[in-house]
């Protein structure tokens, strides 16, 4: 019976330490310095309008009859994913699929479409579906405190015939799995 | 109860270890907006013409060559040389502009432009908005609409009308755009 006290005392302590150990966890953080807003600044259109931003260049091209004021590249937004922790999914044997969707697909201003250039990561897959609603690409992990990818994001901009004269705010969403 | 307790730690330490190298959650995900101000269309529509009044040139044919000069805020003339100003309507011109409220926009004019009647040469066409204190910008309104005026010089050469009062209008095209 003592034994088993002390067995389970043990077990116990031990279990503590490896408890603590904080399981490892993939981040998305906006890189620092990097407007994280791309703002496309004011639209005047007379017709149906798309304006490309590409996301490596932040260079703005425009299908239809809108002027966009200024006309000046715009900053794209960039992020890093990174693994902190300890263990699963922070090792070079497993893979992180990066997703980024659209959320506003219609409205007064809505992304059509969306483009990406991954400026760092060992890449096994992608980026598919560049120029549509929905790019993915899949990456290697890293150890713990590693870089998994850096990217950039661009994104095609449709706007309406008509002016509403107000400021939209058209939404994406970037999700890793695992 | 011996075997029992190893059968206990032999749990937990599986447990422990598995516990250790946990699984991170399945997905992160993260929203981000991006941002573009959708405007109406700015434009502009003349509300009153811009008229330089009646004049002649005073010095005959051996005059000084002469200029007029309206100014846009006060709508008064000033002149150079030998030009002789009379009455009739004086009036700096008037324009609407309309767009989208509370924005900045810029004007341009033409280098220089031609009267009528009689082609005298317009230039240096000036433009002042209660909206804004520069030389070249008015502001749009709460209402979506500004009413800056715009003056010019135009100038007299001394083969001009010695005799008689004329009264002529500049014919340009004034440009905006928002800022």
């Amino acid at each position: 019976m003592a034994m088993v006290r002390t067995v389970g005392t043990l077990v116990a302590g031990c279990s503590m330490m490896f408890g603590a150990a904080r399981a490892g966890v993939i981040n998305i953080n906006p890189s620092p310095g990097v407007q994280n807003t791309p703002n496309l600044g004011r639209v005047v259109a007379t017709a149906t309008s798309t304006f490309r931003v590409d996301a490596a260049s932040g260079t703005v091209t425009e299908t239809g009859t809108a002027i966009r004021i200024p006309s000046t590249s715009v900053t794209t937004p960039q992020y890093t994913i990174t693994c902190t922790g300890n263990g699963n999914p922070c090792t070079t044997a497993k893979l992180v699929t990066v997703t980024i969707q659209a959320n506003t697909t219609s409205g007064p201003a809505f992304f059509a479409a969306l483009n990406i250039a991954v400026s760092s990561g060992t890449l096994t897959s992608g980026p598919t579906g560049q120029n549509t609603q929905t790019v993915s690409f899949v990456a290697k992990s890293v150890a713990p405190g590693g870089t998994v990818a850096t990217f950039k994001v661009g994104m095609d901009v449709t706007i309406p015939a008509t002016g509403t004269g107000s400021k939209q705010t058209p939404a994406y969403t970037i999700t890793t799995s695992p | 109860m011996y075997q029992t307790a190893e059968q206990i730690l032999a749990a937990l330490l599986a447990s422990t270890l598995l516990g250790g190298t946990a699984i991170g959650p399945a997905s992160v995900s993260r929203t981000a907006t991006g941002s573009v101000t959708i405007s109406k269309a700015i434009s502009a529509s003349r509300t009153r013409i811009l008229n330089f009044g009646q004049f002649k040139n005073g010095g005959g044919d051996k005059c000084a060559a002469s200029t007029i000069t309206l100014d846009p805020k006060t709508g008064a003339r000033s002149t150079t040389g030998d030009a002789v100003l009379a009455g009739r309507t004086v009036q700096s011109g008037t324009y609407a502009i309309t767009g989208a409220a509370n924005s900045i926009y810029g004007v341009s004019f033409p280098a220089a432009a031609l009267s009528s009647p009689h082609s005298l040469t317009v230039t240096a066409f000036r433009f002042y908005s209660q909206t804004s204190n520069s030389t070249m910008m008015g502001r749009i309104g709460p209402s979506g609409t500004d009413t800056p005026h715009v003056g010019a010089t135009i100038s007299v050469p001394c083969r001009f009308d010695s005799r008689h009062n004329n009264e002529v209008v500049p014919s340009f095209t004034l440009t905006v755009t928002y800022q």
